[in-house]
């Protein structure tokens, strides 16, 4: 099995804040066009997780790459990843339509301004386009952060509890969209209906370790009768055991 | 009464963290003990040169806390603090109690480190630092909250007054602090009153709005739309940054208000600002000042670099690591961010540069000139790529996410922040007293700074360091 064909791969990654050890030393590798949730409850290190495999950080040990190259020092991974981090905030200072701009600009896209009008009428950002940033409702901040995690189709994407703020109808439009796109995916949430909506491979976290690791039907399988599945999780999450 | 006091000590606590408490004691206890000692021994001091600091902060805090000011709301206050059954008015008046406390505190632990050199007896000193930590409270929760507009105006008033007694003008608030303590304290009785009854006034009517963010009134799209056709890469990041300059700051104190602002301004709106404001300032000095010209020049540089460093500097709380560096590499990011600072930075100091050559060639006369002034466009710009440098690897700058709340508590490593602008203060003043000295000082930070920027490695390291502390 060649590595340079997963998406994601981390082999024994430990992350620390000053003292604090985030990430104990955590493996798995997501392949070429996988769907994974990383599940976990808050403080379990998925935040972190995403930001190394973003090369917003650097793993104190152990090694992370995406589709083979290092993301912390390869530039190549830029063009690769999409990233849309927990409670994103685009450019107070710029308009929807300037962010996205000044954004595919910066990433070298050609037709920056075409390609910020294509993806404003996909999320239904265009009755904003001139909005200040500061003046839209939380749900239209999210939507502009996700299309500008995607302005450049990335290959890899990775989506920190993408669907926070947002009602009910966008959530089922984002959902959509998000499924038509066929790239690989992780998504962190700490809700298992989520999980299900976008992904079909589940990594589960607690505490800085991996619990659990498995598909999603074979996590539904485990559940007795009529149990819900995040009682599932909570059992496998409380058991701290090590597949 | 106990109930409140636990109120009070819970709101200082959320708004200054413990280090910072412990280094403002320290310096309060060594200002009272010192200050004790020296009178009691009888030592007199010959130098006027701790005065001219004492009363240049003392300006500073002025200027600053009206124009960025008003009460401080965090966003723990609004996701806690609002939420709990307290009766509001209670809360507010706490608030302001509070504030009081921390900006007295850093007030007397700014100035009260010259407190010892100042020749005042106890009894003016306690009167005329507590009538002037009253003043500069009150009026911050009363200017803070006018328009943006009128709180410049003001802002620049006070600056003036702030910094006249250095020119002999004794009827000042900070005349305190160049040895006119009874007229100070003569002009600080009534303005202080003054500003207490507004604030008060304004306290008094705050309503439940106070509570939750309104935006009343500003507009909902920018005026002008950027577009960034034909600029692509680190292009659009020079075209973006040269033209337009980020201020970032509270504005808005109590009432509607209350947020942590982030604009956009034009740079040729802040050049032709600046270009009038350098005209006036050339036209007075030549005029009315010409025998003081070199000092008034001093001054002048001092505090449009002081204003120019703060809201340069401040506008790192605006990046957005998640957008720009996982578009281009961290450290060119970082790195061209810096330069294009230092150039706007150069742009906007042009007008002022310019008015001290003409006064230097009209008043000539033989010594130091105004002239020499010119140093700054070496020093600025590379203080500023050096700061800003400091400013990201220690994250000494708190990054803005939301509107309308205050990132976090009061820091020490905040103090350092200042740091930067101290060292361009001292090659203002070498600048004044000799041009080769200007000249090789601001040499050497330009060799620092140039050093800086050719070794992206450190601002890789700065990038990292920035998520570390929470930057997204
Ligand atoms: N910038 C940071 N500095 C210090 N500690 C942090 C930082 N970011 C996260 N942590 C800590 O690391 C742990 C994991 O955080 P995170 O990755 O955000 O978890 P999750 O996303 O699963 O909620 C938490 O205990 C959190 O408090
Ligand atoms: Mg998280």
């Amino acid at each position: 099995m060649k590595t340079s064909e997963d998406a994601v791969s981390l082999s024994d990654v430990v992350k620390l804040y000053g003292n604090f050890v985030a990430l104990k030393g955590i493996s798995f590798r997501i392949p070429d066009g996988g769907k994974y949730a990383l599940l976990g409850p808050n403080g379990a290190g998925k935040s972190t997780t995403l930001k190394l495999i973003a090369g917003l950080l650097k793993p104190d040990k152990g090694i992370v790459r995406v589709y083979g190259y290092d993301p912390a020092n390869d530039l190549e991974t830029k063009k690769i990843i999409g990233y849309l981090p927990e409670d994103a905030t685009p450019y107070r200072n710029l308009s929807v339509r300037e962010n996205l701009e000044y954004i595919a600009a910066l990433r070298g896209i050609e037709n920056a301004a075409d390609r910020a009008l294509e993806i404003m009428d996909a999320l239904k950002l265009r009755d904003y386009e001139r909005a200040k940033v500061a003046k839209l409702s939380r749900g239209n901040i999210q939507k502009l952060a996700l299309a500008l995690a995607i302005i450049h189709r990335p290959r890899l994407l990775l989506l920190d509890e993408p669907l926070n703020y947002l009602d009910i109808p966008t959530q089922e439009e984002v959902i959509s969209m998000l499924s038509k796109i066929g790239n690989s995916m992780l998504v962190s949430t700490h809700i298992m209906a989520v999980a299900g909506r976008l992904t079909d491979n589940i990594i589960m976290i607690s505490r800085g370790t991996l619990i659990w690791q498995g598909t999603f039907a074979k996590l539904k399988g485990m559940s007795s009768e009529g149990e819900p599945i995040e009682k599932v999780v909570a059992r496998l999450m409380t058991d701290g055991q090590v597949v | 009464m106990v109930k409140w006091f636990k109120l009070l000590k819970f709101i200082i606590k959320t708004r200054i963290s413990p280090g910072m408490l412990a280094i403002l004691l320290i310096i309060i206890i060594y200002a009272i003990f010192t200050g004790i000692g020296m009178s009691s021994s009888g030592i007199k001091i010959n130098t006027k040169v701790p005065q001219y600091y004492a009363v240049i902060y003392a300006t500073f805090f002025l200027v600053f806390s009206s124009f960025s000011g008003g009460l401080a709301i965090l966003k723990s206050d609004r996701d806690y603090l609002f939420l709990l059954p307290i009766n509001k008015r209670q809360l507010i008046v706490t608030l302001f109690i509070a504030q009081i406390i921390i900006l007295g505190s850093s007030i007397i632990a700014f100035l009260g480190f010259y407190l010892p050199f100042l020749g005042l007896n106890a009894w003016e000193a306690v009167t005329s630092f507590a009538l002037f930590i009253l003043f500069v409270t009150s009026l911050s929760t009363y200017v803070g909250d006018l328009p943006t507009g009128r709180k410049a105006i003001i802002s620049a008033f006070l600056g003036a007054w702030g910094i006249s007694p250095l020119l002999s003008f004794p009827y000042s608030p900070t005349a305190i602090f160049f040895g006119y303590p009874l007229s100070g304290i003569f002009i600080l009785v009534p303005s202080t009153a003054v500003t207490m009854i507004f604030s008060n006034k304004k306290i008094a009517n705050i309503g439940i709005e106070y509570f939750k963010t309104v935006n009343k009134g500003s507009s909902v799209g920018f005026k002008g739309n950027i577009s960034f056709a034909g600029h692509k890469g680190i292009k659009a990041l020079y075209y973006f940054n040269i033209n337009y300059l980020t201020i970032a700051g509270r504005s808005g104190g109590i009432g509607y208000n209350v947020r942590y602002f982030s604009g956009r301004v034009k740079i040729t709106k802040i050049l032709l600002a600046i270009s009038i404001v350098s005209a006036v300032y050339a036209f007075i000095t030549i005029k009315y000042l010409s025998t003081n010209a070199n000092l008034v020049s001093l001054l002048t540089s001092i505090f449009v670099v002081s204003f120019i460093y703060s809201f340069m500097q401040t506008s790192i709380a605006n990046e957005r690591p998640w957008l720009a560096f996982t578009s281009i590499d961290p450290g060119s990011f970082l790195i061209h961010l810096s330069i294009s600072k230092a150039i706007s930075s150069i742009i906007i100091l042009l007008p002022l540069v310019i008015s001290d050559a003409i006064i230097g060639l009209v008043v000539s006369r033989a010594g130091p000139s105004p002239i020499s002034q010119v140093t700054l466009l070496i020093a600025m710009p590379s203080i500023l790529i050096i700061s800003n440098y400091v400013a990201t690897r220690y994250s000494l700058i708190p990054q803005i996410r939301e509107e309308g709340v205050l990132p976090g508590q009061m820091r020490i490593k905040q103090f350092f922040f200042a740091i930067p602008m101290y060292i361009i203060f001292a090659v203002i003043g070498i600048s004044a007293f000799s041009f080769f000295g200007g000249l090789v000082s601001s040499g050497i930070l330009c060799l620092i700074a140039v050093i800086m920027l050719t070794n992206k490695r450190i601002w890789r390291k700065a990038a990292y360091s920035m998520i570390d502390h929470g930057y997204v």
